[in-house]
């Protein structure tokens, strides 16, 4: 019995609702930009989740057969949204193409803020599963006291 | 591992029980982790026979007066009779079992938070109450030889 698998798997899915939400913050701030690197206006990014087995060591995995159930979230990759971008039309802006269109990202405010809400809920159910494991690990201290 | 002597079965099941807890209790971690995680299945960890079993055998039954005077060196004269220092050798059987999904969402994934918070409590306070029955028990003990004497 330990509970630092516990803690581990609910550590995982912070730290990927973290990344969701680092994300999501990314696409809010860059709701307006039309130059980026790669050239071209910003392009929504979205995080894939994956859900991995619970590493441990060999002896581990052998003897313990049935947490082969087990699985911590990872991250599998940020992907880059596919929609098109929004042509506004604006002659005098510097990115304007021929016709006098410039393209903005096609990022939805809504949709950003409802995802940004569902990631710290997410967030918040993992803190409270880490709170309730570590609660139980400092009640077990206190047998035999 | 076995506890023999003074501590009879109850401290053995309990034993178990909290272990069986603190694996449930990662089952859920689990399974809350994932709640955004494209086609993963939810599920949870049941008690399999075997522990039931010896939850049915602790069931003591003084059919003759003066069973439980000498519980201590008690010697199993009938089938019926509890045997108090019995070491429990079975390891307890758990079972992973999938959750039917409650809703039906988009991505294939059957975890309901809600239910799963609900679970985290629960298996929380069940702990809670296991740990504490067990540090009773030893506490009765300790009783037993400090103040038994006097």
């Amino acid at each position: 019995m330990n509970f630092f698998d516990s803690l581990k798997i609910s550590a995982s899915g912070m730290r990927a609702q973290r990344l969701r939400t680092e994300v999501i913050s990314s696409n809010l701030a860059n709701i307006n930009t039309t130059r980026t690197a790669q050239g071209g206006p910003y392009k929504r990014k979205e995080v894939i989740f994956a859900a991995i087995p619970l590493g441990g060591d060999f002896h581990e995995l052998l003897v313990s057969a049935s947490t082969n159930y087990l699985r911590e979230v990872g991250v599998a990759g940020i992907v880059t949204d596919p929609r098109p971008p929004i042509l506004k039309y604006d002659p005098n802006h510097p990115d304007a193409d021929d016709k006098g269109y410039v393209a903005f990202p096609n990022i939805n405010l809504v949709e950003e803020m409802v995802d940004l809400i569902s990631s710290t809920r997410s967030y918040e159910a993992n803190v409270a599963a880490f709170n309730a494991a570590k609660d139980m690990a400092l009640k077990t201290l206190e047998i035999g006291k | 591992m076995e506890v023999k002597g003074i501590f009879d079965g109850v401290v053995s099941i309990l034993e178990k029980v909290l272990d069986f807890c603190a694996v449930r209790q990662k089952v859920i971690a689990a399974n809350i982790a994932n709640a955004d995680t494209p086609h993963y299945k939810s599920f949870d960890l049941i008690l399999g026979q075997k522990l039931e079993g010896e939850f049915q055998r602790i069931d003591l039954k003084a059919t003759q007066p003066g069973h439980l005077r000498n519980f201590i060196g008690m010697v199993q004269t009938h089938s019926n009779h509890f045997s108090g220092r019995k070491p429990l050798q079975s390891n307890p059987q758990y079972q992973f079992v999938p959750l039917p999904p409650l809703t039906i969402s988009s991505d294939g994934n059957t975890v309901d938070i809600d239910r799963q918070m609900s679970k985290l409590a629960e298996n929380t306070i069940m702990y809670n109450i296991y740990a504490q029955i067990l540090s009773k028990k030893f506490r009765i003990i300790k009783e037993a030889i400090q103040e038994g004497g006097r």
